[in-house]
């Protein structure tokens, strides 16, 4: 329905004396922040809360005869609350995130503030990293510093005359750099948008008062960013914890176990998946991340001391880093590299009939044998036509559903907002497996007719990822200055214009970032899918599944290669397109 | 038309007619002389049959049975048989089943029958199977709730350019020529293997042996027994007890560095089953009797397993091995226990390979 703009708007006055809010007249039941705000929450509980109160109930029921119990906790507390545990996770998500948020966050800094040649690269390389199957980029690092018949060890062992193998991959510190690698490139998408909006004004101000680039960088634009590196930073330890394939392919050969590991054997090590036990294990974690989130609220509490963007002109100008730039320039293409590896052995397994060391004696083995199985075998294009149209859908309603969120939560007052947030991080926490059995069991027991279709997949990453739609979201928001839209409401705007015409714009770069990783990591999610997807929904994820199980390495990687190649093409498509209507903020 | 409707409806939910089954239900079960022609048009007019395979190696067989029947559309759910029988265990809960057919491991398949996933059904070809414990047994009935797809054996498999004089024993396991060379998946063929330690050594000498296997740099990995023969023919694994003999001697007899031979070897046989409450009982009944058909039973040979039908030749590969004396030899543990036993002490051998291998 049309909205005239010469109708004057509702104009309401939420309580407590806040800001004024107008409507059009089509969504006068929303007339106020409260009615926005009761939408949103019961969007959310449908996504979240119903398949969380099945998570709930699931801990506290027997796995072998139905009933309700506390044995789960019980079982959880008694036998698997040892130290060693919890002292593997915290080390591997503790380093991983610190390591990972220092690396991504340089890495923004560097693209966009600095005069750094080439700064193109970094983008081309997250983006094609994100587009890369986290499985089958871990089996790129395995064949190149496994233990044995891998690429590097070989190499460095024929070079300096070693018996052994120099690299350890399978240790603490292998699954931490595995994971680091993984994860620079969201911590990097995260940071670009509030490193872009920040004005070099600021930091001109601290170097004429005498300050160094060093000191204005930590004393101004790391002080600047200080929300967003929050709101990251408890993002990845987060994500750490609840990381899965880089603990189970390199944790596990190196005998080291961590939370995620011991909730996989609970849940798929037995005969009788033990859900209940599993279950109660994620809602341990879940008081964990609700204190974190608890924190990051406090400290972002006085968002106005964080704004950036406001109603003055604001300049985005670069640092000259005169002779470093080339110092920065090759920290880049020794990032690119470590990015590039393991997907180039993906290449080199994906032209092979069956994997060996790169060596010229192969040469004349090479083939595109393995590319014409995959097209000849699966329905590729099907599985991948369902892929688009779940990721497109997802991404799309996720991005939307978080940004109103996280501006609810940034702008309004209305008491007990912030459970908008913690619902939106409760997610986080769950294992896919457990998730998707809470979306599984919700949609076959609510009368809503969407098992067996892509819609409950939709469903089912959306309730994945807006912990991720959140946190891209949030961190631009609190950049935003509410004198823009108080200003507009001063001219007449309702919430809905001022929100279109000024919020979404100037969120447009951190949004459409966040639609852009959401959209890839829905392009090849797993865990959820196996338990939800359905003949003629088949998922790239699955394909992928499907491959690995039957141990067909050359061709998984032909197959990981060629999604690889169409979603980086994809992605960076998705760049131009939005860059040409002004998001600039993801490259 | 009309007589296609009738027989619609008669397959669907209609009551008994008299001297034969009328409903999908009842066919299920019917034993009489005209099961395989009434069986067919039953299908046939169902006209699909919805598959929950968690194994890899049912998928040719599934793709075999779409060419014979072109009138029945074959679904396919390929995933973790934990992920399965959770799927079962909600469409059951909710009155909304859409699986026809359950094809998971014989030792999933025990407990999803004790919990009911299954229903008993009668198949005539369930006679032709090499042993009874290739089947469930019902007293006094020729119905079964599940019977075996496949037979497969695991035992010692190593690459042969790495490792030119393998073990022997199993006490060589622990010999320092081999340290930090063992690797074993961590799935059922790795947890199985400890089980068979523990039964021929019992538990404490068992112990002992695992922790000095550990000591000896002996690892697992989180990856499929077909993904294991796999990285051993490329050299990423050099040494894995429980490896599939069937995957490794394809391997071998395509000219890659892989040999087996038959230590401490067990038995993880694969089987299926009709879903309670199939929505195609038929079409499910009729590719049940096509997995123990000639035609079926040539797809499991093709990929490298043994049949469990009486007479059917091995692969060329695995003709040297005798299959009888292996298995008459190999650790089964459904054999000998119940299915509540076999899921306590699968679980114990679980946590005890986990706690072993993951000291750190």
């Amino acid at each position: 329905m049309a909205v005239s703009s010469t109708e004057p708007p509702a104009t309401i006055t939420t309580s407590g004396g806040q800001r004024p809010f107008a409507l059009p007249k089509w969504l006068t039941g929303l007339r106020t922040a409260h009615g926005l705000f009761i939408l949103v929450v019961l969007i959310l509980a449908l996504v979240v809360l119903v398949p969380f109160y099945f998570v709930v109930k699931t801990s506290f029921t027997s796995d072998a005869t139905g009933a309700l119990t506390l044995q789960n906790y019980a079982m959880v507390l008694k036998q698997h609350g040892t130290g060693h545990l919890l002292v593997n996770t915290i080390e591997f998500a503790g380093l991983s995130t610190i390591i990972a948020v220092a690396v991504g966050t340089f890495l923004a800094w560097i693209t966009e503030q600095t005069d750094t040649p080439c700064r193109w690269l970094i983008y081309l390389v997250c983006y094609a990293s994100l587009a890369v199957p986290t499985l089958t980029v871990i089996i790129g690092w395995i064949l190149l510093a496994g233990p044995h018949g891998a690429l590097l060890n070989s190499v460095l062992q024929t070079i300096f005359g070693l018996k052994t193998p120099p690299l350890t991959l399978f240790s603490m510190p292998g699954m931490i750099f595995v994971h680091v690698v993984a994860s620079v490139p969201l911590v990097f998408l995260l940071m670009v948008g509030p490193m872009r909006n920040i004005d070099a004004s600021m930091q001109e101000a601290a170097l004429t008062a005498g300050a160094s680039q060093t000191e204005a960088f930590f004393k101004v634009t790391l002080r600047l960013l200080k929300p967003a590196v929050i709101g990251i930073t408890l993002l990845m330890l987060v994500t750490g914890i609840e990381a899965f394939e880089s603990p189970a392919l390199i944790g596990t050969p190196a005998g080291i176990t961590v939370l995620t590991t011991e909730i996989y054997n609970l849940s798929q090590a037995s005969l009788i998946p033990q859900y209940g036990l599993a279950s109660a294990y994620s809602l341990m974690l879940l008081i964990l991340v609700a204190i974190g989130v608890y924190f990051y609220a406090r400290q972002t509490r006085q968002e106005r001391k964080f704004v950036t963007i406001t109603g003055k002109a604001m300049r985005a100008r670069r640092i000259s880093l005169g002779r470093w730039r080339w110092a920065t320039l090759a920290l880049m293409i020794l990032i690119a590299l470590i990015f590039a590896a393991p997907v180039l052995m993906l290449v080199w397994a994906s032209i092979l009939p069956s994997y060996d060391l790169p060596s010229m004696s192969l040469i004349h083995q090479l083939t595109f044998g393995n590319y014409a199985q995959i097209l000849s075998t699966s329905d590729l294009f099907g599985t991948f036509r369902n892929s688009l149209i779940i990721g497109i859908a997802a991404a799309t309603l996720t991005v939307l559903i978080t940004a109103v969120s996280a501006w609810l939560v940034i702008r309004s007052r209305i008491r007990g907002v912030r459970v908008l947030d913690y619902m939106a991080t409760m997610p986080l926490i769950f294992p896919g497996i457990v998730l998707g059995l809470g979306v599984l069991t919700t949609y076959l027991q609510l009368p809503v007719p969407i098992y067996g279709t892509i819609w409950i997949i939709v469903v089912a990453y959306m309730a994945r990822y807006i912990p991720y739609g959140m946190r891209f979201a949030s961190a631009a928001m609190v950049q935003i200055s509410p004198d823009l839209e108080e200003s507009a409401a001063m001219s007449g705007a309702g919430w809905l214009r001022s929100f279109r015409k000024i919020v979404l714009p100037l969120a447009a770069g951190s949004l459409s970032g966040s639609w852009i990783y959401i959209f890839l990591l829905s392009m090849k999610e797993l865990s959820v899918a196996l338990l939800v997807y359905s003949p003629g929904t088949q998922v790239n994820g699955v394909e992928i599944f499907v491959l690995y199980e039957n141990g067909q390495v050359v061709q998984l990687a032909a197959f990981s290669v060629a999604l690889t190649v169409v979603l980086a093409l994809a992605a960076l498509a998705f760049r131009r397109i939005s860059g040409r209507y002004g998001m600039q903020a993801i490259g | 038309m009309l007589a296609a409707a009738l027989l619609a409806a008669a397959c669907s939910s209609g009551p008994a007619s008299s001297g034969g089954p009328a409903t999908g239900k009842q066919l299920v079960n019917y034993h009489g002389a005209d099961r395989a022609k009434q069986l067919l048009s039953c299908a046939n007019q169902e006209g699909a049959v919805q598959i929950y395979n968690a194994n890899t190696a049912m998928d040719d067989m599934a793709t075999a049975f779409a060419k014979a029947y072109p009138k029945i559309k074959v679904n396919k759910v390929l995933s973790t048989s934990p992920a399965i029988l959770t799927r079962i265990k909600a469409e059951l809960a909710s009155g909304q089943v859409k699986g026809d057919v359950l094809s998971v491991s014989q030792a999933s398949m025990i407990e999803a029958a004790a919990l009911k996933y299954t229903q008993p059904e009668y198949t005539p070809a369930v006679s032709t199977l090499r042993a009874s414990d290739n089947a469930s047994t019902t007293t006094g009935s020729q119905e079964v709730t599940w019977f075996d797809s496949y037979l497969s054996y695991s035992g010692l498999a190593w690459n042969t350019d790495a490792i030119k004089s393998p073990p022997t024993t199993l006490a060589a396991y622990a010999d320092p020529q081999y340290k930090g060379k063992i690797t074993m998946d961590n799935h059922i063929e790795g947890i199985i293997w400890l089980g068979g330690l523990i039964k021929s050594m019992g538990q404490d000498k068992a112990t002992q042996y695992l922790k000095s296997l550990a000591a000896n740099g002996m690892t697992t990995q989180d990856v499929s027994a077909a993904t294991m023969v796999k990285l051993i023919a490329s050299g990423q694994v050099l040494l894995d007890p429980a490896a599939g003999m069937g995957d490794a001697l394809k391997a071998k007899s395509e000219g890659r560095p892989v040999d087996w031979a038959p230590i401490s070897v067990d038995s993880e046989p694969g089987a299926v089953a009709l879903i309670t409450n199939a929505p195609h009982p038929c079409a499910g009944m009729l590719f049940l009797d096509y997995v123990l058909s000639k035609a079926g039973q040539a797809t499991i040979v093709n990929d490298g397993f043994v049949s469990p039908v009486k007479g059917t030749a091995e692969a060329p590969y695995i003709a040297s091995f005798d299959v009888a004396s292996l298995s008459k030899g190999a650790f089964d543990p459904s054999g000998t226990m119940t299915a509540s036993e076999y899921n306590t002490a699968y679980n114990a051998w679980s946590a005890q390979l986990s706690s072993t291998f993951s000291s750190k």
